[in-house]
């Protein structure tokens, strides 16, 4: 996926860098190389840009330019907002404070949890045989493996 | 005498080190051909006078921007006898990554590891010997701040000097496929005759790695590497340095803790979702405020002492043209340079503490989507809002400014960026034609100016860069406390290049427009009067008068003129303006004043920070062009509605 | 540390107000801004609470030190031309700048080694 996907608070390994002739050796020599752990720590006002954490410098880069950055998941675990229609995963754990996880909990959805994801926009999952629907903020804080 | 050359990574506190090595013996000039300044110093150590060059800080050696260009070229033309690389004790890997291409280059290379007290203080252990083994070079730790370890730095660099050694680095070997593809092309290399001066194996080095300026060199002898094989190689042979790197850092560094720092704490709330924006506007107002109603308490001393001064001139002098000549041209011209001294030392002095603390980074983060849009920035946003104060300080701040196009268009664009200069003759025509509703028409105009600016900026990128977005790619620098010595290193050079060279203007200028106003005789029949009514036709359509026109003439001094000269050529403008001209006139002249040429003085900033003539008569043209068309549509428009 | 964050950011929205009330409009505005950050330490984040806590806290006290600091130093500059009065809510406000300064010392070891 691209860097620009990758949710705030994971980390991300770094499969390929795809800049303009002119930039791909400043973001090379910044540390964006193939291997390299990133790590999403905000995003702006705005949306964008983001700051990243890599060899421990925090560098800040727009959509624009995070989208030029192919990565994959560190662990296999990924937001639910990035799963597929149709597969199975299991709740692995929670990007929140207390308020968070306890709003999610009284949905009837836990960490162990084995779901089914019925559809996206909006996202309706099966657990434990209730179908529930979520919006994409509380998904992107939801961390799924697939099973 | 020897020289020596600093480089290294931005924000490694390079600088500092300069400073704390070369004190005030530094000066800065240009690099030629380009307006990237090049700071150079000497010290004295051990009855020897040294050179230092600081070298512009770069993440890497490739040959795009105008920083790496300078830098590279200084490594390759010129012989330094000792080329010190500074990294950054709280983050190695990026300095020493430079540190390799350095020794890949050049051979009398040492190491400095600065800020070496927080490291300590982080319970950081760094163990110079596995550095000094596995780059073979020396190594000292400093730390510009306590000066720690500068004394070792300068014996081990004259150590070089007289013993001119070399450094014992194995030079990296790459993966295969590199390697036998360097073979290849150092073969091709070594039998050409121009390319003597040069390493082959950098030269092949480099070619792999798609570099251009060595692309193009080797193109002319028939070698040449296709793109996306450069491409691959590139990413191949970074990662191999970070590979090696990693590796070192791992026996050289020991407890390392790994607690959250002061610096993601603050940047947890400044860049914050939504504090990032209030705070954001909070530190510009404070900036706003220390430029301008902390220091004009000190532009107001000045004044009050300059007209002192020209009364007891003229007591002492008598009267005449001589003393008129003395006391209103030159005193007050030269008045007229000193009154923005506060002003522009105190704007300054607050940029530089944002910038020493490491604040504006992470303004240009926060306000980055909506600057976007007009191809800016942050750090111009911060600029142009200190124009409505003053433009003077507005374009001066552009100093810091990196990217040049961006810095062109954010110095452009100023003057339509409504000063308090303007503000009175606002005040005076809306309490005449608008009663009532002042509030609504001077707020009308402010967002107008606004939307102009922003407007200005996306035209003259479109027609000058093809609107080419600055791509952002930042690092957030830690915080740290400023350095009050490096503080008034800043402020004072960039103040004395306002004195030399807006200041020499202003006083010409103030001078001239004083013989303008004041000959033959004052007022209605001097020179200026007779402009007046010279260029009438001129703004005829927009229905002024010549008495209106003096007035703009006048306010090119300085606009606050246009006030003082309505009084002085209408008496009472109050009673006598409303029969001369209608309510829509006078909302055209309001958009006129706001639009129209920058005053002298932002004149000669624009002259002195555009780098020449050209761009500040673009900017006189531009800016009349525009204010006299708004003003026709408004004065014609108006005509037709009432 | 809840406590702390609440008592702040109560006592800035009051100080913020009054110079409102009182005309002042931008400097009640900035108070204002040291407020919402005091506030915004309440908001639960992403797993570690109490460093985030401590970090408004820590921010709250720097930024109402250096707000504070910029009134008066404007306020005693005004006495070389138009002296400006130093109101009774400059005090207040310089007073509990200054012990949310102290409080936010005491949060920086939750960050230093």
């Amino acid at each position: 996926m691209k860097l620009s996907e990758a949710a705030v608070g994971t980390k991300v390994k770094i499969l390929s860098v795809n800049f303009p002739p002119e930039l791909q050796g400043r973001i090379l020599g910044l540390g964006f190389v193939p291997g390299a752990i990133v790590e999403v720590v905000r995003e702006a006002p705005f949306g964008d840009p983001r700051v990243y954490i890599v060899h421990g410098k925090m560098i800040t880069l727009r959509k624009s330019e995070a989208d030029l950055i192919e990565v994959k998941p560190l662990s296999r675990q990924f937001p639910l907002s990035m799963a597929e229609v149709g597969k199975r995963y299991i709740i692995k754990s929670f990007l929140g404070g207390p308020f968070f996880i306890s709003r999610v909990r009284s949905m009837g959805i836990d960490i162990g949890n084995i779901i089914e994801v019925r559809s996206k926009f909006p996202m309706t999952i099966v657990v434990s045989g209730k179908i529930v629907r979520i919006g994409m903020g509380m998904a992107e804080k939801i961390l799924v493996e697939e099973i | 005498m020897n020289v020596v050359a600093l480089v290294g990574n931005p924000n490694v506190g390079k600088s500092s080190l300069f400073n704390a090595i070369t004190g005030a013996r530094q000066y800065v000039a240009n690099w030629p051909g380009v307006t990237v300044s090049r700071k150079e110093g000497i010290r004295r150590w051990r009855g020897r006078e040294i050179k230092f060059v600081d070298l512009p800080g770069i993440y890497s050696l490739g040959a795009i921007s105008i920083d790496e260009k300078i830098t590279r070229d200084y490594l390759l033309k010129e012989s330094p006898d000792v080329v010190v690389v500074v990294v950054d004790a709280l983050n190695m890997q990026q300095g020493l990554y430079l540190l390799i291409e350095v020794l890949e280059m050049r051979e009398n290379v040492m190491l400095v590891v600065n800020a070496i007290d927080e490291a300590k203080k982080r319970g950081m252990n760094i163990n110079k010997y596995e550095l000094e083994k596995h780059f073979g070079v020396h190594v000292v730790f400093t730390s510009a701040v306590t000066g720690e370890g500068i004394e070792e730095l300068l014996d081990k660099i004259l150590h070089i000097i007289t013993t001119k050694e070399v450094h014992s680095f194995v030079e990296l070997t790459y993966q295969k496929e590199i390697e036998e593809k360097v073979k290849e092309l150092e073969k091709k290399i070594e039998n050409i005759e121009d390319l003597k001066s040069y390493k082959p194996r950098w030269l092949a080095l480099k070619a792999l790695e798609g570099d251009p300026e060595v692309l193009n060199l080797l193109r002319k002898f028939g070698i040449s590497i296709p793109d996306e094989e450069s491409k691959k190689y590139r990413e191949m042979i970074a990662q191999r340095r970070y590979q090696y790197i990693d590796s070192v850092l791992k026996e050289a560094i020991t407890s390392f803790g790994q607690k959250l720092t002061i610096s993601e704490a603050l940047d947890h709330v400044i860049t914050h979702k939504f504090l990032g924006i209030p705070i954001f506007l909070a530190m510009m107002y404070l900036v706003f405020t220390f430029t301008f109603n902390v220091m004009s308490p000190l532009s107001d001393l000045i004044d009050i002492g300059i007209s002192k001064l020209g009364e007891w001139l003229r007591s002492v002098m008598g009267s005449g043209w001589v003393t008129s000549l003395v006391v209103d041209g030159v005193i007050n011209g030269v008045g007229a340079v000193l009154v923005f001294v506060p002003n522009i030392f105190g704007m300054f002095l607050a940029l530089g503490f944002m910038e020493e603390v490491g604040y504006l980074p992470r303004a240009a983060f926060v306000i980055d989507k909506l600057m976007y849009k007009l191809k800016l920035s942050g750090r111009s946003f911060m600029s142009l809002i200190l124009g409505f104060g003053c433009n003077v300080p507005a374009v001066m701040s552009t100093r810091g400014i990196a990217d040049p196009r961006e810095r062109l268009i954010t110095i452009l664009v100023s003057p339509f960026i409504t000063c308090s200069a303007r503000l009175p003759i606002y005040i005076l025509l809306a309490g005449i034609f608008f009663k009532g509703h002042e509030s609504a028409v001077i707020f009308a105009i402010y967002i107008s100016s606004i939307i102009l600016t922003a407007a200005s900026a996306t035209f003259l990128n479109k027609i000058f860069f093809k609107g080419q977005p600055v791509p952002l790619v930042m690092e957030l620098p830690r915080y740290r406390l400023p350095s009050f010595k490096n503080l008034w290193l800043y402020v004072w050079e960039r103040g004395k290049h306002f004195l030399e060279k807006a200041g020499t203007i202003i006083l010409v200028s103030a001078i001239i427009i004083w013989l303008l106003g004041n000959y033959p005789a004052p007022a209605d029949k001097s020179f200026a009067a007779d402009l007046g009514k010279f260029f009438e036709p001129i703004f005829r359509p927009l229905g002024y008068d010549w008495r209106m026109v003096t007035a703009l003439i006048f306010g090119t001094a300085a606009k606050e003129v246009v006030v003082s000269t309505f009084q002085m050529m209408y008496g009472d403008p109050a009673s006598v303006l409303p029969n001369l001209i209608t309510p829509p006139i006078a909302l055209s002249f309001m958009f006129f004043v706001m639009a129209y040429i920058p005053c002298l003085a932002t004149i000669a900033v624009i002259k002195a920070e555009a780098g020449g003539w050209k761009w500040a008569t673009f900017s006189v043209l531009y800016s009349l062009s525009i204010a006299y068309t708004i003003s026709f549509l408004i004065s014609v428009i108006g005509r037709a509605i009432l | 540390m809840k406590a702390i964050l609440v008592i702040f950011f109560v006592i800035f929205l009051l100080i913020g107000l009054f110079y409102i009330f009182n005309e002042d409009i931008l400097w009640g505005l900035l108070v204002e801004v040291i407020a919402l950050v005091y506030v915004f330490g309440l908001e639960p984040a992403y797993g570690e609470n109490r460093w985030h806590s401590a970090a408004h806290i820590f921010a709250g006290g720097i930024f109402s030190i250096l707000i504070s600091g910029f009134l008066i130093l404007e306020k005693l500059m005004s006495l070389l031309s138009e002296p400006q009065r130093i109101t009774r809510l400059d005090v207040l406000f310089m007073i509990a700048s200054l012990v949310a300064f102290l409080i936010s010392l005491k949060f920086v070891r939750e960050f230093e080694a």
